[in-house]
């Protein structure tokens, strides 16, 4: 019955795992400067935004949000924006075009290529980085681009069958009152 | 107009932004202490980064024992060679601190700019995103940490304590690229020479020493360490050798690049380190460190 909280579970061990992730993860198999950004929080609440309810999932958008930006960017407004912002966006284009996981799949490349570079625009003009726009590509997307592919690969369709059935269960219980 | 208004959506949007404005410029100022909804928010958040990082240490241990299972023999040549000249070093070094001690005393010397205290901490997260490099300790206000205090590892010096919360507080590290992210530290050339860490070169990974007086010679290879001098970190911390020296732009003083001792990644454990040695006023250390 109360199955809608496993979404503050899952939400807070994603962030849990991003949290420790940089600190652990063996860059150095890999080339030495590439950085690798665990987005997979934000996988989770792009698919929970398009797969089961919109104002749910932009306020634990929101909220986790300000949380990345309290707990680790300590700039407020980062995090906090971005999150909902491309949420919001990508739920609107969902509704658009067909709804199938490989599209939903190229369409988070895309939302976290658009978080990338809406994080590296913040920063540039609040002058915290020096660089340049192909670099940038270089070391940070590419790498990104990879990692969150491999983590929607390996658990968008677990995601989505629960979030499906949540939805179900939603609007069973919607049904209900209204024949009532 | 009264259309415009009425579109309810357009006015959230422009009431969002300038909330966001304000926040953005809320916290981009020189910060004293963190208001304490941060505080209460970033300590509760520690805990859940504990239970997190606990297992992962332990993972990451066990991946690590393996792969030093399969280098011991080379290892173990190369140790029991330098045993020897441990011994002697040993020796010496006991002899060496005696002396002091006994010096010291007769001149009546408690504590010099090289005394320090030491706190264990482990590190429960790092900012995933790597823009501000961040790390977290499990170590706060209540077990005596505080402000600016030297973090190091076995390796060398790796940072200084940015904010404290009541149990978790975040280190900065060296290759940050911050204007009051500055480091007194000592060349060890037959005499030391006194320079400033201004800085990290990314493409080099190395930290860029100014301010170097271009009569000073300073050659490759050479140790760095903190100076204490500086006011906020105790004397002798290791940071790295020097790997290249360039004159600098109008050739009145020289640029040292430094490699840094320590890794700053896959870090485990640090050690908090406290100077003993009394630091001057307040408000005159701020202006030291900023300089």
């Amino acid at each position: 019955m109360k199955r809608k909280w496993w979404i503050v579970v899952i939400s807070i061990i994603l962030f849990g795992i991003e949290s420790i992730f940089a600190n652990v993860f063996p860059a150095s198999l890999f080339f030495e400067e590439w950085i690798f950004v665990p987005r997979f929080l934000f996988i989770f609440l792009l698919m929970l935004t398009v797969y089961y309810d919109e104002k749910t999932g932009l306020a634990t958008a929101f909220i986790f949000g300000l949380l990345m930006d309290i707990v680790f960017t300590q700039i407020l407004g980062i995090y906090l924006f971005w999150y909902p912002a491309i949420c919001y966006v990508v739920a609107k284009l969902m509704k658009v075009i067909h709804n199938h996981l490989f599209i939903m799949n190229f369409i988070s490349l895309f939302a976290i290529t658009g978080l990338e570079f809406g994080i590296y625009f913040f920063f540039k003009i609040l002058q915290f980085t020096k660089l340049d726009v192909t670099t940038f590509t270089e070391i940070r997307l590419v790498p990104i681009l990879l990692l969150n592919f491999v983590f929607f690969v390996l658990f968008s369709y677990p995601l989505k069958k629960y979030f499906t059935q949540l939805y179900m269960e939603k609007q069973e219980e919607e049904g209900m009152f209204q024949s009532d | 107009m009264p259309q415009f208004f009425q579109n309810k959506r357009l006015i959230i949007l422009l009431v969002g932004i300038i909330i966001l404005v304000a926040l953005i410029g809320f916290s981009l100022r020189e910060r004293e202490e963190l208001t304490w909804p941060e505080q209460f928010i970033k300590d509760t958040a520690g805990f859940v980064q504990v239970v997190f990082a606990k297992p992962a240490h332990f993972i990451e241990d066990i991946v690590k024992n393996a792969r030093d299972l399969m280098d011991t023999y080379e290892e173990n040549k190369i140790l029991k060679a330098h045993l020897d000249e441990y011994a002697q070093l040993k020796v010496e070094n006991d002899r060496l601190v005696k002396e002091n001690e006994e010096l010291k005393a007769i001149l009546g010397v408690k504590e010099d700019l090289a005394s320090m205290t030491p706190r264990q901490a482990m590190v429960i997260a790092q900012s995933p995103d790597r823009w501000n490099e961040m790390l977290r300790i499990d170590k706060g206000e209540v077990h005596g940490i505080k402000k600016n205090m030297a973090v190091v590892t076995a390796d060398g010096m790796i940072g200084k304590i940015h904010s404290v919360g009541k149990i978790t507080s975040d280190v900065q590290l060296l290759t940050t690229d911050d204007r009051t992210n500055r480091i007194h530290v000592a060349i060890q050339a037959e005499q030391d020479v006194y320079g400033l860490i201004e800085g990290y070169d990314e493409e080099t990974k190395t930290l860029l020493v100014k301010q170097i007086p271009s009569d000073k010679k300073v050659e490759v290879g050479q140790d760095v360490i903190t100076s204490g001098k500086g006011g906020v970190y105790p004397k002798g911390l290791y940071i790295g050798k020097v790997e290249k020296i360039e004159p600098d732009q109008y050739g009145l003083t020289q640029t040292a690049y430094v490699k840094p001792a320590a890794n700053f990644y896959n870090v485990e454990h640090v050690i908090v380190v406290e100077r003993n040695a009394t630091q001057p006023e307040e408000d005159l250390d701020g202006e030291e460190t900023e300089e």
